[in-house]
């Protein structure tokens, strides 16, 4: 099977951490982005198969990031999963307004995170 | 059971319902809530799938959100369909409906890709267990909008019985 790509965008190094260790446990391969602006680059030149886009960073949000990336011809199809901080109603609608395909809430469930993502890729 | 269609016509997007005289509740993803008086529950769906049960005779009815069809691990919870749809059922029963004038509606079940390609399709998997369930339970649904590859906001005015969708 081939080795999946995900980007990891998130300006808190504790969230990226946990992430990497989730999916690095399951033989995918990460990358990570501190903000949104970092993410759209790394989504161009690392071409992931999937991005983890957290909501609130600084220099570009996650949905001004998504945006971009749906505006993009290279990037427009890879599949965005929004991790939103719970309770948040206003910011899961205006990240589906922005183009993500699906939500995780913080703080992040291990099973939920890669049960999303092995749907968003077809596993 | 048809199979969660890949693409969804555009379904009728009338304006919000009136909320005005009820209480609101927003429901997270692996809770349920019930209720026995004017109440509105809102939640918003994507791969997860939001079981609603309404008893016409009282008014009384309910809403789950579920993630996954079945328990990864030991963790036994609503986040989980086979756990969140039977604990739905007892909920609106103890709420005071009546068991054997239950309908549902269901809701959700999107899948990004899974569906076009005809593999593993959580939201799919979701839908198919809800169905199965509640096929099982007696429980006639009445209403249903799932699978295609587009979130969901959904309002259920519980002691109507009805729902409002909008594909976001």
């Amino acid at each position: 099977m081939d080795r999946k790509k995900i980007l990891l965008v998130d300006d808190s190094s504790t969230v990226l951490l946990m992430e990497r260790m989730i999916l690095s446990k399951h033989a995918y391969e990460v990358v990570t982005a501190k903000d949104g602006a970092e993410g759209v680059e790394k989504a161009i030149s690392e071409r992931p198969d999937l991005i983890l886009m957290d909501v609130v960073m600084p220099r570009m949000d996650g949905f001004e990031a998504c945006r971009k990336l749906r505006q993009q011809e290279d990037t427009r199809e890879i599949p965005v999963i929004m991790v939103t901080t719970r309770g948040e109603l206003a910011s899961v609608e205006s990240g589906y307004a922005s183009g993500c395909n699906d939500y995780v809430t913080k703080p992040i469930n291990g099973l939920e995170l890669l049960a999303k993502v092995r749907s968003c890729l077809g596993q | 059971m048809t199979a969660p269609t890949a693409i969804l016509p555009e379904r009728p997007n009338p304006a919000a319902p009136d909320l005005a005289g009820r209480a609101q509740v927003y429901l997270h993803a692996g809770q349920l809530a019930t209720a026995a008086t004017r109440t509105a529950i809102t939640t918003v769906l994507g791969s997860c799938v939001a079981v609603c049960l309404h008893d016409p005779s009282s008014g009384v009815g309910g809403m789950n959100h579920f993630l996954l069809p079945h328990p990864v691990g030991r963790e036994r919870s609503a986040r989980f369909g086979n756990v969140a749809v039977p604990e739905l059922l007892d909920a609106v029963v103890r709420a005071g409906a009546a068991r054997a004038s239950l309908v549902a509606k269901v809701f959700g079940g999107a899948s990004v890709i899974g569906a076009f390609r005809g593999s593993r399709n959580l939201g799919g998997e979701n839908v198919e267990l809800a169905l199965r369930l509640l096929e099982e339970a007696r429980v006639p649904v009445l209403d249903q909008d799932v699978g295609g590859s587009r979130g969901r906001k959904l309002i259920f005015v519980v002691d109507e019985g009805t729902a409002w969708v909008r594909h976001l």
